[in-house]
């Protein structure tokens, strides 16, 4: 019993006893200060990558603020057109009617302004992409091939003024021909034989 | 831009010196303990020495936190018992025992005796080993002698009635296990 009591003192105070190695705390420092140096250079480095951050998005800030105003500026020239075109509401029918009339009555290199639908206007302003361009009405996309296909005839109908012209150029060659023909001499003595034959 | 930058490496420099300092003084104080700590568990002075590094490598990368620290050395212990229980699990620490044991024998006896000496010690480290680990962990820090028995207890978790009651109950079961491995040993010759 003793000698195991013995033994195990021994084991412990050999244990407690151990000497750290020769230089053991120089090691450990210069091993310390090489962690020191990674850490700062890691912050160095991430402070440099913080900062680059920061100017990317700044910048994007910038662009995103400018992006907007253009588009803005586009919308809200289109519903300053609107307004123009259309004070008041207007019905579907009354519009297309309006806009073939103005179309008609304008020259026809001149392209009347076009309207803007509301609904397409909300639709632009959600969105942070620039409006597309707008489709042609039914009446438009007429006009424009009647312009493409149809020679100078075809298009008088559109002008009131030709249309009068060729009217009355239609009806003067109408009433000539179907005019009777002015009594001639010749004419005259055929009609006298002819009388006395039926006599 | 230049000046800003010389004034901000200045300040970190002045700033990294006084940090040198207190860290300097840390080491110079605990290094020995930590080590012991660590030798108790690993047995290898090479270990022991490389838990210790790690320990101060944690303590540069948390040295903000320094300063909420109440009890540095109980948290420095700490830090180095967990590591070196870590490190246990990977190395082979049966061929430290060996070494260690051969160490303690005094040099001044007859090789036969030595080698009797050193295998009763390598029994007694490899009974220990066999102990339950909260018994084992009480008797290892209690061994180091450096460490009250508040200390022990905050670092083990428990109470310090409950640490006593380990520290008996290891000593006591160590020593019947080698004495009951010694009877082993009789009986066979």
């Amino acid at each position: 019993m003793k000698d195991s009591d013995e033994v195990i003192d021994r084991v412990l105070t050999g244990l407690r006893d151990v000497s750290a190695p020769v230089g053991m705390e120089q090691r450990v420092r210069a091993a310390m200060e090489c962690r020191t140096a990674e850490r700062t250079g890691w912050q160095w480095r991430s402070w440099s990558v913080g900062m680059a951050a920061v100017v990317v998005l700044l910048a994007a800030g910038v662009v995103e603020v400018k992006r907007p105003r253009v588009h803005n500026d586009v919308v809200a020239e289109a519903k300053q057109t609107l307004i123009v075109d259309n004070p008041a509401p207007i019905v579907a029918s009354e519009s297309r009617n309006t806009e073939i009339l103005r179309v008609a009555q304008n020259d026809l290199g001149h392209r009347a302004p076009r309207t803007v639908d509301p609904p397409a206007v909300n639709d632009v302003d959600m969105g942070g992409i620039p409006a597309p361009p707008m489709p042609l009405t039914e009446q438009e996309r007429l006009l424009l091939q009647l312009a493409h296909r149809a020679d100078a005839t075809g298009l008088t109908p559109l002008n009131a003024e030709a249309r009068a012209k060729q009217n009355a150029a239609f009806d003067a060659e109408f009433q000539e021909f179907f005019a009777p023909p002015a009594p001639t001499s010749a004419n005259t003595n055929l009609t006298e034989k002819e009388k006395g034959e039926t006599q | 831009m230049a000046a800003i930058e010389g004034s901000v490496l200045a300040f970190a420099e002045i700033d990294r010196a006084r940090e040198e300092v207190d860290l300097a003084a840390l080491v110079e104080t605990y290094a020995g303990l930590l080590f012991r700590v660590a030798h108790s568990i690993l047995r290898s002075r090479a270990e022991a020495e490389d838990v210790v590094q790690d320990v101060f490598v944690r303590v540069v990368e948390r040295k903000h936190k320094l300063a909420e620290i109440r009890e540095m050395r109980v948290w420095l212990v700490r830090i180095a018992w967990n590591l070196a229980l870590d490190r246990r699990r990977r190395v082979r620490p049966e061929q430290f025992d060996v070494g260690f044991a051969e160490s303690l024998v005094g040099s001044d006896v007859s090789a036969d005796k030595a080698l009797d000496e050193a295998q009763r010690m390598a029994a007694v480290l490899r009974e220990l080993e066999r102990l339950p680990k909260a018994e084992k962990h009480a008797l290892l820090l209690a061994a180091i002698d450096e460490l009250g028995m508040a200390e022990i207890a905050e670092i083990l978790g428990r109470s310090e009635s409950a640490v006593r009651a380990l520290l008996f109950r290891a000593r006591t079961r160590l020593r019947e296990r080698l004495e009951g491995s010694r009877m082993r040993e009789g009986g066979r010759r």
